[in-house]
């Protein structure tokens, strides 16, 4: 598992799941959806809650990256951000 | 319940409410509405560890025609499993099983509830760690072939077997106590941190699992955390062994499903796939799922407060994590398509409508289960009860007087047997006059005082014809649930009615209620401060900013709070958070005096808890147990009532006069003079200063002025303004006027003005046509709810009734306008005539028998001043306090005729601090052997008391009689202690050849104490001097032209100054005076608006001293002080005074002023040679602090003696 937490531009489909990831000047594919969920821990210091989704993704030109062909990828996104665009961070990279 | 909509394919069946105590974050009533909302038929609570919210939970499905499901999640061998009731059998086991997992927690047995009914307090015991050594030593006791060393007796059982450090005691709670004056209880809290969390194991849930559902729960539970961990192993064999617990194989005698595995999603990390594996097991093992929530609030909004109160539970801030704490908002109660959308498995929602419509338990019957009543062969409890009653129509009634008595005694009964009420009237008749067969006095008060039935059986003493008073209050044919009958018992003995009540009715139908202690507004400050993060010093000083009230006033308290924490920028989240506490219950506690009693089990209705201090409770308040339809009975300890008992028992053991207190005439003169002087300390309920002032202008002339005297002073009256418009109209000052000609029957005999709580019923009734049942309602809401939507809905029927009996729009939202001003509790007629019959006993008693009265009182304190006050009230009354001595002092406060033949009061030896109550036995049994001669003899004839017990004696005074002073008997005690123990045999028989313990040549010459440390030394010892503080001072106060207090009143009589009785009720100011004295009272009621009330004594009198906010402000630092020196205008009403404090001066600088701090004596450095306490074999006793007296106001006011003392 490696931390990220790095801003991460994603297209979406029309019920805000992530079909493509464009990061490092790589563009991946999502093929499936693996997990998601909710957190929302500091209230008293009005933070946002956080929608995750672990995604799987291959890149877009199907060649493997770092010799692998698929990786999973932690993503959430701020509630404040939902339906307004890209504010999407990429938190982990499973590896 | 009809079979739910075909189109509803889900209900939830795991949901927590606030009753879960910190683990659950909305009411029952929220969730239920919540349900509503979202089209769901049916609702399951399953509260943590009981079944605590369920009858608010049953009343709200009720209203909302939602079907209720009653279960609990439970822990079993520390693995919680939800267990849901499928039938009233099934209800009773759930609440078995959770009685046995509290008294697992408590660290008792199932046979040990029995021994409960032991009286604790009689037993010595202060814990329930005490009760579980009290089970095995009896245990051990009972056994022959125990290894107890000492066979002969139960050991590890009196308070020196009492482990007293609390940290050491596993299973002590908290001990706090509720009520004043004369109800004080003590209360446990639960759970406690130091008791673990109540569980059963596996083989006790196979025994209660017939008639219960099982969901193997959510997160927590043990099968989702094995299969998160992938330990299917372990898994399938949890999920077997289950199984065989709620077998449903054909054949068995339970029917049907009884063991579901619960699938959840709470959108957190991997919980699809949980529940997914989950599913696949279930399958494998051809168990049926089930989808929940695993709900803890009702709508993500109340996520913060369930966050907020788990902090508070586990005692750690927001800032720290915890495995227990929400990582998100989505444990609410969802709708069906947001759960299908996250839990593909249809089966699994079908299911919760199956076990929804199996599960049929009702707890809020419409039938009341009274206890059952000892009814003579051949007889009726009608025929029994009519019977006792005719009889007491003949006893209580004169010929004349019987007609009306009995018109109104048979509609009384009419009511009652439609209620069907017989046999609780025989129960409560047949507790009272067995506790009256042992000598114990007993009074009923509160609404049944309204009963003449309850009068005629002579649970009340209050003649409801002679009184006027309302038997609708008590008691109609449309009131809800079952008749609240309060009785006050002599304090000192209401535990042998409460044993005996357990014995006769069965240790399994008697139990206390408990009641429910919601968040109010300092508890809820502290607790979210905490949580918060503010540091503890803050905390303490943020909940003295504020009063008692309620959480959601807090906003009003901005201000303050802001100085205490600054600009903090969580100020506003601390306001927001406090106020979403409001009526959030935080605990359940110990009801004073209600007791349950039923002829059924009630593990039948409810689970049994066991208190701290070992009291059997069940686990609803009193509505929740009168809801479902059991009978409570309020079981009171009233002090005054065991002061009037033990002041007739010295009568007549001392004047040989029997009082019969029932049989008095309530109209002697002498009493209301005696009242009307305002010589009021010690009697019931009217010795405040308050009262004083309130006398004096009220002047009560006979028992029904002394009924309205009682009830003018509360809370409704008071803050509706009742009291000047009444007092006015009493004297003749100012007409009588009603607003409508129908008021007039109603407020008649109250001048027009509403004072009892029977009016405000009365007007609502008959004024603006409400039924009996609503009027009673909108009398509640009066006394209790300070709802301003609930009152607007309640003004708007009223008025709407008035006008349609032809009242006037205007005069009708008028009265109303009134009506809705009795804010807050106001008696209820009956219950102040019942006390106003105590205050006039107690008045009795001190007119005629002063002695006897304030000895009694001293013994049994039910009032609020201290000791000193009371001896000086005895001063007054020309009755000298004794010290205690060895020689003639007992146990009790006695009474001893002087040789001038009038009586004194002799204070006991348990009133000396230090001296161990075994100690004092110890000496009145050796004392039967013949007088003490010395200390030496005391000494050897009590071998048990130690060095301590002696001092403790000595400084006291007690043996002075043996040594002619108490420095001398202070040093005797330390040679003769310090011999006796050289010795190392206490018990050691003196011989012809033993030296004696004390020779002469061991006593010095030792000087004289002097004054300041005589009253040192007594205020340490018994809690007053043999004189007052201030006598020490008067010399110097006389020199600054200081008067005594009581000079200033007798002497400074103002012209016109309301000493007739005609005379205006305005107070009066008066010339400007310079007066001194002990402080020993000081209060700032929340209603007067900022002033403070100081009361001031001398060793001639006490008066109260008016303290306006703008001095408050001025001189707050020294109105602490203990001692003081006001200057300002005396105000006068009639004979009663006060002064208007202008100017405010500490007390010591009457005693040189500013060089330093010197002694009262004069001493003025510290190498001076003051008197010397010398105490042989021991450095100079120090008392570092400097506090050389003892505390001697409630306030914990000292007054400083400043004799220095040199070693």
């Amino acid at each position: 598992m490696k931390s990220i937490h790095s801003p991460i531009d994603v297209d979406t489909d029309d019920r805000c799941r992530p079909v493509r990831l464009y990061w490092r000047s790589n563009t991946y594919h999502v093929s499936r959806i693996l997990d998601r969920w909710v957190l929302q821990n500091r209230w008293w210091a009005r933070e946002e809650k956080r929608l995750y989704v672990l995604v799987e993704a291959s890149l877009a030109a199907g060649e493997p990256v770092a010799g692998k062909a698929v990786q999973h990828l932690e993503l959430y996104l701020k509630t404040s951000a939902v339906g307004s665009g890209n504010e999407w961070t990429l938190a982990r990279v499973v590896d | 319940m009809a079979r739910l909509s075909w189109y509803v394919v889900f209900v939830h069946l795991h949901t927590r409410s606030w009753f879960s105590f910190g683990a659950g974050g909305s009411s029952p009533e929220a969730l239920v509405t919540r349900a509503a909302e979202l089209g769901q038929p049916a609702l399951g609570l399953t509260d943590l560890h009981g079944v605590y919210g369920m009858v608010r939970f049953q009343k709200a499905c009720k209203a909302m025609g939602i079907h209720a499901v009653v279960g609990s999640e439970v822990l079993v061998d520390g693995s919680p499993l939800v267990l849901l009731a499928r039938s009233p059998a099934g209800y009773r086991d759930l609440c078995s099983l959770l009685t046995r997992a509290h008294l697992a927690s408590a660290g008792l047995q199932d046979g040990d509830l029995a021994l409960l009914g032991e009286r604790m307090a009689m037993s010595g015991a202060r814990s329930v760690a005490d009760v579980g050594r009290l089970v095995s030593a009896n245990a051990d006791f009972a056994n022959p072939d125990s290894e107890s060393p000492d066979s002969s007796a139960p050991s590890g059982f009196g308070p020196s077997d009492v482990d007293d450090d609390p940290s050491n005691a596993p299973n002590v709670g908290e001990i706090r106590f509720v009520g004043s004056g004369d109800t004080m209880t003590p209360l446990n809290i639960l759970p406690t941190p130091k008791r673990p969390v109540p569980t059963v194991t596996l083989e006790l849930l196979g025994t209660y699992a017939d008639d219960l559902i099982c969901l193997t729960a959510g997160r927590s539970g043990t099968l989702w955390q094995l299969t998160s961990r992938r330990q299917d192993t372990a898994a399938i064999s949890w999920l077997r062994t289950l199984r065989e617990i709620f077998d449903d194989s054909p054949g068995h005698k339970a029917c049907g499903r009884r063991l579901y595995v619960e699938l959840m999603h709470g959108l957190l990390p991997e919980d699809g796939t949980v529940a997914a594996r989950l599913h696949h097991l279930a399958c494998t093992e051809q168990l049926p799922t089930v989808v929940t929530n695993d709900v803890r609030f009702a709508t993500p909004a109340n996520w913060r407060r369930y966050d907020l109160l788990t902090c508070a539970r586990l005692n750690i801030r927001v800032s720290e994590p915890h495995a227990e704490r929400p990582r998100n908002a989505e444990a609410y109660l969802k709708s069906e398509a947001q759960l299908r959308h996250l839990l593909p498995y249809p089966d699994a929602f079908d299911r919760t409508v199956e076990i929804a419509e199996s599960c049929r338990v009702d707890l809020v019957p419409e039938y009341i289960t009274p206890p059952a009543a000892i009814i003579p062969a051949g007889k009726t409890a009608r025929s029994y009860l009519t019977e006792l009653c005719d009889a007491g129509l003949q006893d209580l009634y004169a010929p004349d007087q019987r007609a009306a008595a009995q018109a109104q005694y048979d509609r009384e009964l009419k009511v009652i047997t439609d209620l069907e009420l017989e046999e609780f009237f025989l129960v409560v008749h047949e507790v009272v006059s067995v506790a009256r067969q042992r000598g114990i006095r007993c009074a009923g008060r509160g609404s049944a005082a309204n009963s003449i039935i309850a009068f005629l059986l002579r649970i009340t003493a209050v003649d409801p014809i002679r009184h006027n008073l309302l038997f609708e209050r008590f008691l109609h044919g449309e009131r809800k649930g079952t008749p609240d009958i309060d009785v006050d018992f002599d304090a000192d003995r209401r535990d042998e009615v409460i044993d005996w009540m357990e014995r006769r009715f069965g240790i399994e139908q008697t139990a206390m209620t408990a009641t429910l202690i919601t968040y109010k507004l300092r508890l809820a400050l502290r607790d979210v401060a905490k949580a918060l993060g503010w540091p503890m010093p803050k905390v303490d000083a943020l909940s003295q900013t504020v009063p008692s009230g309620l959480a959601n006033e807090v906003t009003e308290y901005r201000e303050p709070i802001q100085s205490v924490l600054g600009d903090a920028p969580l100020v506003d989240l601390l306001l927001e958070r406090v106020a979403d506490l409001h009526l959030c219950p935080r605990h359940l506690g110990l009801h004073s005096g209600g007791m349950v009693l039923s002829r059924k089990p009630l593990s039948h209705f409810t689970p049994i808890q066991v208190s701290a201090n070992g009291v059997k409770m069940v686990t609803f308040d009193k509505e929740d147990v009168e809801a479902m339809g059991l009978v409570k009975l309020d079981v009171l300890g009233l002090r005054m009532m065991a002061c009037l008992s033990e002041g007739a028992a010295l009568v007549h053991r001392h004047e040989g006069i029997e009082i019969d207190f029932e049989t008095l005439p309530l109209d002697d003169p002498g009493v209301y003079e005696l009242i009307c002087s305002g010589q009021t300390v010690t009697l019931f309920q009217i010795e405040s200063q308050g009262q004083m002032h309130l006398i004096a202008q009220n002047q009560p002339e006979c028992f029904d002025d002394l009924v309205a005297e009682v009830a003018l002073f509360r809370p409704g009256p008071l803050q509706s303004g009742m009291i000047h418009p009444f007092i006015r109209r009493r004297r003749g000052l100012e007409p009588v006027v009603y607003e409508h000609p129908s008021l007039e029957p109603i407020l008649a005999d109250t001048y027009g003005v509403i004072l009892f709580q029977e009016q405000i019923l009365d007007v609502a009734h008959r004024f603006a046509g409400m039924s009996l049942s609503d009027a009673d309602d909108f009398r509640q809401l009066m006394s209790k709810t300070h709802d301003p939507v609930r009152m607007g809905q309640m003004g708007v029927q009223f008025i709407a009734g008035a006008i349609a009996k032809g009242v006037p729009p205007p005069i009708a939202e008028s009265v109303f306008e009134k009506v809705s001003h009795f804010v807050g509790y106001g008696f209820c007629r009956s219950h102040a005539a019942a006390f106003a019959q105590t205050v006039y006993h107690s008045a009795w008693m001190k007119r005629y028998h002063p002695a006897a009265h304030l000895a009694a009182f001293m013994q049994h304190r039910p009032g609020f001043y201290n000791l000193m006050t009371l001896e000086e009230e005895a001063r007054r009354f020309s009755i000298p306090t004794l010290l205690p001595t060895v020689d003639e002092s007992t146990a009790r406060y006695d009474l001893v005729r002087l040789s001038d033949g009038r009586l004194g009061i002799r204070k006991p030896l348990t009133s000396i601090k230090g001296l161990a109550e075994e100690a004092v036995e110890q000496i009145l049994w050796a004392r039967l052997a013949g007088p003490f001669r010395s200390v030496e003899d005391l000494a050897t004839r009590v071998p048990d008391l130690d060095r301590r017990d002696l001092d403790a004696l000595a400084k006291s005074g007690a043996l002075d009689t043996l040594t002619g002073s108490s420095r001398r008997a202070l040093w005797e005690t330390g040679v003769v202690a310090n011999r006796r123990d050289a010795g190392g045999d206490r018990s050691h028989q003196p011989s012809l050849f033993d030296m004696p313990l004390l020779m002469e040549e061991d006593v010095p010459d030792l000087p004289v104490l002097s004054a300041a440390e005589r009253l040192s030394w007594d205020y340490r010892s018994t809690g007053a001097g043999r004189v007052h503080p201030i006598t020490l001072a008067r010399r110097h106060l006389n020199d600054m032209g200081i008067p005594t207090i009581e000079s200033c009143q007798r002497t400074m009589v103002l012209p016109g100054d309301g000493t007739s009785p005609k005379a205006t009720s305005n107070d009066l100011q008066g010339p400007v005076v310079t007066l001194a004295g002990v402080v020993i009272m000081r209060q700032r009621p929340p209603t007067a608006k900022g002033f403070m009330f100081v009361t001031l004594e001398d060793e001639t009198s006490f008066i109260q001293v008016i303290v306006h906010p703008k001095i408050y402000e001025q001189y707050y630092e020294l109105l602490i002080k203990p001692a003081l020196l006001f200057k300002g205008p005396l105000q006068a009403t009639g004979t009663w005074r006060a002064l208007l404090a202008k100017e405010v001066w500490p007390l010591e600088g009457v005693f040189g002023g500013y060089a330093g701090f010197p002694s009262a004596a004069g001493h003025q450095n510290a190498g001076d040679a003051g008197k010397q306490v010398v105490r042989a074999g021991q450095a100079l006793e120090g008392d570092g602090s400097g506090d050389d007296l003892a505390k001697i106001a409630a306030g914990g006011s000292v007054f400083r003696s400043r004799t220095r003392r040199t070693g």
